[in-house]
C-alpha cells in the first residue's frame, strides 16, 4: 500500500515533468520534478522503494524516446542511490539546505550521465559540465519551495 | 547500528545494481525489439492516461459540436416542415390535375390569396379576374364538388362566394329520384335542402347535384349528400340536411368552371 502511495507520487511527478516543467524551461534548461519528487519521497519513504519508483520513473521517459531506452533508468536510478546513500550519511543535519545541496549533486550526476550516454552536438566536456550544471542549479533553486513546505514531514523510515 | 546500516548500505547497492544491470540490458537490445517494448508500453499503460487527456481536449470540441448539431436541426425542421408543405400542396395539386383532365372541361385554376371578403363572410378571394375570363356567376368548383361561385370580378382577382355563405342559394336536385330543391346554407357549415313537399322521395345518403335551373349553375355538379331528412305533418316542406362534399374552409386553391353551361358529367 505503502509502495502504491510512493508509485502514485511518482507518476503524478511524471506528469508534471512532462507537462508543468516545459513551462519553466529555459532554453535547454529545465527543472526536473521527477527528482525533486524522488527526494520527497527519500524524506518519508524505505530507499529501496525509491531506487525502484527511480527505474520505474526512468523507464516511463525512456519509452517516449526507445533509442536510448535504460538511459533514463540508470540515470534516474543512480540519482536516487545518491539520495538515498546521502540520507543515511547527512540528512541527520535535518536542514533543506543539505537535502538542496543532495538534490544538487544528484541532478549534476544524473545529467552528466545522460551528457556521456547520449551522443550531442558540440564538445564533450562543455556538455558534460554545461547543461549538467544548468539543470542542477535550475532544479535546486526551483525544488526550494517544495523542500522548505515538506519540513514538517520528514520521518526518516528506513 | 552501525552494522545495521552496513547491511542496509549493501542491500541498497544490490537493489541498486540489479536495476542497473536491467538497464543496460534493456539499452543493449536491437532498435526493433526497443520500439516493440516502447510501444507496448505506450498503449498498455499509458493509455487510460491518454484516452482522459484527449477526452479533456476534446470536451470544448464535443460543446461545439453539440451547439452546431442543434444549429443544424433547427434549420433542418424548418426544411423538413416545408418539404411537408409542398409534398401536401403537391398531392393537392396532382388531385386537381387529375381532376381538370379527367373531366375535359374549361377550367380555370385560382388561388385563394384573401377570405371573409366584407358583405360575403363565407368568401374568398382569388387571384384570378376579368383578364384570365372570369366573370360574374360563373360556378367555383373543387375536385369533391361545388364550393361556390363568383359574385365580383377584378381585372386581375375576384371573389367567391363560398355554398356556406348565409346569402348563397342554388338550385339542386336528388341525382336518384330527381327531386327538386333549393339550396341555402345552415349555420353548422351543413346546407339545407329547401321546398321539398313532403310527398316527395329523398332518403338519407342519397347525392345531390345542381339542377341546371335558374341559369347560375350547369346541371349535375355534386354538391353534398343526404344526412338527415324529417318531415313534421303540419308543414308543407320536408326538412333535409345536407352535408357538402367541398370544405370551403380547408381549400386552397379552386377552379373557375369557364366554358360549360352543361355539367352533368361533373
Amino acid at each position: 500500500m505503502k509502495f502504491l502511495k510512493s508509485l502514485i507520487f511518482v507518476v503524478i511527478g511524471l506528469f508534471l515533468q512532462l507537462t508543468l516543467a516545459e513551462l519553466f524551461r529555459i532554453g535547454d534548461i529545465a527543472p526536473d520534478i521527477l527528482l525533486i519528487t524522488l527526494l520527497l519521497l527519500a524524506l518519508t519513504e524505505p530507499l529501496e522503494y525509491l531506487l525502484v519508483l527511480a527505474a520505474l520513473g526512468g523507464f516511463a521517459l525512456d519509452i517516449f524516446n526507445p533509442t536510448y531506452i535504460g538511459v533514463s533508468v540508470i540515470a534516474y536510478t543512480t540519482g536516487a542511490f545518491l539520495i538515498g546513500n546521502s540520507r543515511i550519511n547527512l540528512y541527520s543535519q535535518t536542514h533543506f539546505v543539505f537535502e538542496a545541496a543532495v538534490l544538487f549533486l544528484s541532478t549534476l550526476v544524473v545529467y552528466a550521465i545522460f551528457a556521456v550516454l547520449i551522443p550531442g552536438e558540440g564538445r564533450f566536456l562543455v556538455r558534460l559540465v554545461d547543461v549538467p550544471l544548468g539543470e542542477a542549479f535550475y532544479t535546486t533553486i526551483f525544488s526550494i519551495p517544495f523542500l522548505l513546505l515538506a519540513g514538517r514531514k520528514r520521518s526518516y523510515a528506513a | 547500528m552501525a552494522q545495521r546500516t552496513k547491511i542496509f548500505r549493501k542491500r541498497l547497492l544490490l537493489v541498486y545494481l540489479v536495476i542497473i544491470l536491467i538497464a543496460i540490458l534493456l539499452n543493449s537490445l536491437e532498435k526493433g525489439t526497443k520500439n516493440k517494448i516502447a510501444s507496448s508500453c505506450v498503449s498498455t499503460v499509458f493509455y487510460p492516461f491518454k484516452s482522459g487527456w484527449s477526452m479533456m481536449r476534446n470536451f470544448k470540441n464535443y460543446r461545439e459540436e453539440n451547439l452546431r448539431l442543434k444549429r443544424e436541426l433547427a434549420s433542418l425542421r424548418v426544411v423538413v416542415d416545408r418539404l411537408l408543405k409542398y409534398e401536401k400542396e403537391n398531392e393537392r395539386l396532382k388531385k386537381i390535375l387529375n381532376f381538370k383532365e379527367k373531366k375535359g372541361v374549361s377550367l380555370l385554376l385560382g388561388e385563394i390569396v384573401g377570405r371573409g371578403v366584407p358583405r360575403y363572410s363565407g368568401s374568398a378571394v382569388v387571384n384570378v379576374g376579368t383578364k384570365d375570363g372570369v366573370a360574374k356567376n360563373l360556378p367555383a368548383v373543387v375536385p369533391e364538388g361545388l364550393v361556390g361561385k363568383v359574385v365580383y370580378v377584378n381585372a386581375k382577382s375576384s371573389v367567391v362566394q363560398f355554398i356556406t355563405d348565409p346569402g348563397f342559394r342554388a338550385s339542386v336536385m336528388d341525382r336518384r329520384s330527381r327531386v327538386v330543391g333549393i339550396l341555402q346554407p345552415k349555420r353548422t357549415g351543413h346546407l339545407i335542402m329547401s321546398n321539398v313537399p313532403l310527398t316527395e322521395d329523398v332518403q338519407p345518403g342519397d347525392e345531390i347535384v345542381t339542377s341546371g335551373l335558374g341559369g347560375v349553375f350547369p346541371k349535375g355538379l355534386r354538391v353534398g349528400y343526404v344526412v338527415d331528412v324529417s318531415a313534421k305533418p303540419d308543414r308543407i316542406f320536408k326538412n333535409i340536411e345536407i352535408a357538402p362534399f367541398a370544405d370551403a374552409a380547408g381549400i386552397e386553391e379552386l377552379f373557375i368552371l369557364l366554358g360549360s353551361s352543361e355539367a352533368d358529367s361533373l
